[in-house]
């Protein structure tokens, strides 16, 4: 039997690098939707460690895997085939109530199309994470008050989704990816919707989140400030990531970019 | 390897109750449409339920006047005109409700109902389903509201009447038929009351789903996300059904009432039934929205979150 000996070499080795731990381990992740007759591969084997800390952007044209790739990290859904680790432990194995803890606590996700409940104003958006992890409702309010001001919405506290620009919106979406102070954040184009200063706002929000607090990012983008900031990038292209490197290593300035 | 991870804290029945009022005052006006259709299907059934009961009891109120009337034409066709005279009244055990009802169109009919006779009364009548025990004597007719008793000394007619077996037969057809038509025309105003009721709930949750999704990613357990759809689906129905069944029972009367005249209707009513009606109704409504919620709260609860989140509804 053909033994594929860096497959092999992945699924044992220790998940420890460069004297960091590894926090979300990705081994071979395929990922086949079946439509019908028609068989879709969005993912057809990728293989990532993120490490604690670090500020990942994960580059890639549409259509390449990316929010697929997201979701698998994320545990919003399970792969066709490999394993994911989060904490060193195989999500396969967790029952529906440790997945429950995991994206209330320990993840917080910004969606690319911001999922924010439309009925609820921003403040019970940003603190309905909060009451399902259990914290009291004056808490919770007052808690969701300062990362609403902290994403500079403190003026639209009681307005509803719907009344606010898309910039506003990816604001609450990220006020409320906050919420239950996550080690980890994943972010689909976290900076897409938002004008130029508000996006380096934002960009200088979660990087000060990681250098501080030590909160490990992960981010989806094309904007080239993020990527200049983050530790390392990820290309993926047609299901596969296809590089990994470091933003000094990067010409910025080729076509890719523009 | 040591387990960081742990299990998703379960949240109290309350907060969820205050999650499901919280989203009933929101989405008010989609609630209000949602309870619509239980109110919609709850007054139907409740409306069909109380017109038959309305319509039994108008026939039965008609016949009975019709009966009344006989027997009053038949007293007089041997008395001649009672009014001004007076009647010997003897009661022979309990009477029954056309007796008594007998009584008092005698009085309308501007008789005096008397323990002893004088020389203003008529007649004897005996009532109640007792024996005569002692023959009253004199040479009075004696009128007897049930079977003929066999006595000696007086002149004695009945103002009982009994059917012939081929009328008893037509009538027993009829009474068949009657029933047969009402329970078909309740089987089918169930039928639409589970369809509107099950549609509502179903639009309800089913236009939720990314909703649910995103509760879902947010650490919301599919328990938590259940016991939501229950409670609201149990409020929408009993609300719904309190008010279906007095607006189906109101528009039936009114309906009734428009036909007949309102004193009969009223007078038809049987308020007994109708209690029964009314509870059975509220309990369908409320058991029929939950288990119109339990198929979509439960496909909803068990979506890979996310699926849910890509879910267009």
């Amino acid at each position: 039997m053909p033994v594929d000996s860096a497959k092999l070499q992945a699924l044992f080795e220790p998940p420890a690098a460069e004297g960091r731990s590894c926090v979300i381990r990705a081994v071979d992740v395929k990922k086949i939707y079946q439509m019908g007759e028609v068989q879709t591969h969005a993912l057809r084997g990728a293989t990532l460690d993120i490490y604690k800390g670090e500020y990942l952007s994960i580059m890639g044209p549409s259509g390449s895997g990316k929010s697929t790739l997201f979701n698998m990290i994320g545990a919003l859904a399970k792969p066709s085939a490999g394993k994911v680790y989060i904490d060193q432990v195989d999500i396969a194995q967790l029952d529906h109530n440790e997945l429950a803890w995991l994206r209330c606590r320990k993840i917080g996700y910004i969606f690319q199309t911001f999922n924010l409940i439309q009925v609820m104003t921003c403040l019970e958006n940003v603190s309905l994470p909060m009451s399902f992890a259990g914290m009291d409702s004056e808490a919770a309010r007052e808690k969701a008050v300062y990362i609403l001001k902290l994403v500079g919405l403190g003026h639209r506290l009681l307005h509803k989704p719907t009344e606010l620009s898309g910039g506003q919106q990816q604001r609450v979406a990220i006020a409320r990816s906050l919420a239950n102070s996550p080690e980890i954040i994943l972010a689909d184009e976290p900076t897409g919707n938002l004008d130029l200063r508000t996006g380096e706002e934002m960009i200088e929000l979660l990087a000060m989140l990681k250098e501080k607090l030590g909160v490990t990012i992960v981010s989806a983008t094309h904007d080239l400030k993020m990527l200049k900031r983050s530790d390392r990038i990820l290309w993926i292209e047609d299901g596969r990531i296809v590089r990994n490197a470091r933003p000094n290593e990067v010409d910025f300035s080729s076509g890719d970019f523009h | 390897m040591s387990r960081t991870i742990q299990e998703q804290i379960k949240l109290p029945l309350a907060i969820a109750l205050e999650v499901v009022l919280q989203g009933i005052r929101i989405r008010f006006g989609r609630s209000l449409v949602t309870i619509m259709g239980v109110v919609l299907g709850i007054a139907f059934l409740m409306s069909i339920l109380t017109s038959q009961a309305i319509k039994d009891g108008v026939q039965t109120e008609a016949a009975m006047r019709a009966e009344l009337k006989r027997m009053l034409s038949f007293l007089t066709a041997e008395t001649g005109a009672i009014r001004g005279k007076s009647l010997r009244l003897i009661a022979a055990g309990a009477t029954d409700v056309r007796e008594d009802r007998f009584l008092a169109v005698l009085r309308a009919e501007g008789a005096t109902l008397v323990d002893v006779a004088d020389e203003q009364t008529v007649a004897t009548l005996v009532v109640g389903d007792g024996r005569l025990t002692t023959v009253p004597a004199g040479q009075q007719l004696l009128c007897f509201t049930r079977r003929e008793q066999a006595t000696s000394e007086a002149r004695a007619i009945s103002l009982d009447r009994e059917l012939q077996p081929d009328e008893q037969e037509r009538l027993a057809r009829a009474a068949h038929r009657a029933r047969v038509r009402s329970i078909w025309i309740i089987v089918i105003s169930l039928l639409v009351t589970v369809i509107g009721i099950s549609n509502a709930m179903l639009m309800s949750v089913t236009e939720r789903f990314r909703e649910i999704g995103t509760m879902k990613c947010l650490g919301a357990l599919s328990a938590f996300i259940r016991q939501i759809f229950f409670i609201e689906s149990s409020l929408v129905g009993l609300v719904g059904s309190i008010v279906g069944s007095v607006l189906g029972t109101l528009v039936a009367i009114l309906i009734y009432a428009a036909t007949y005249g309102f004193g009969l209707v009223v007078g038809a009513l049987p308020v007994g039934g109708l209690v029964i009606y009314f509870a059975g109704s509220i309990l369908a409504g409320i058991v029929l929205s939950i288990v119109a919620a339990i198929y979509p709260a439960t496909f909803a609860s068990r979506m890979v979150p996310a699926h849910a989140l890509r879910s267009n509804v």
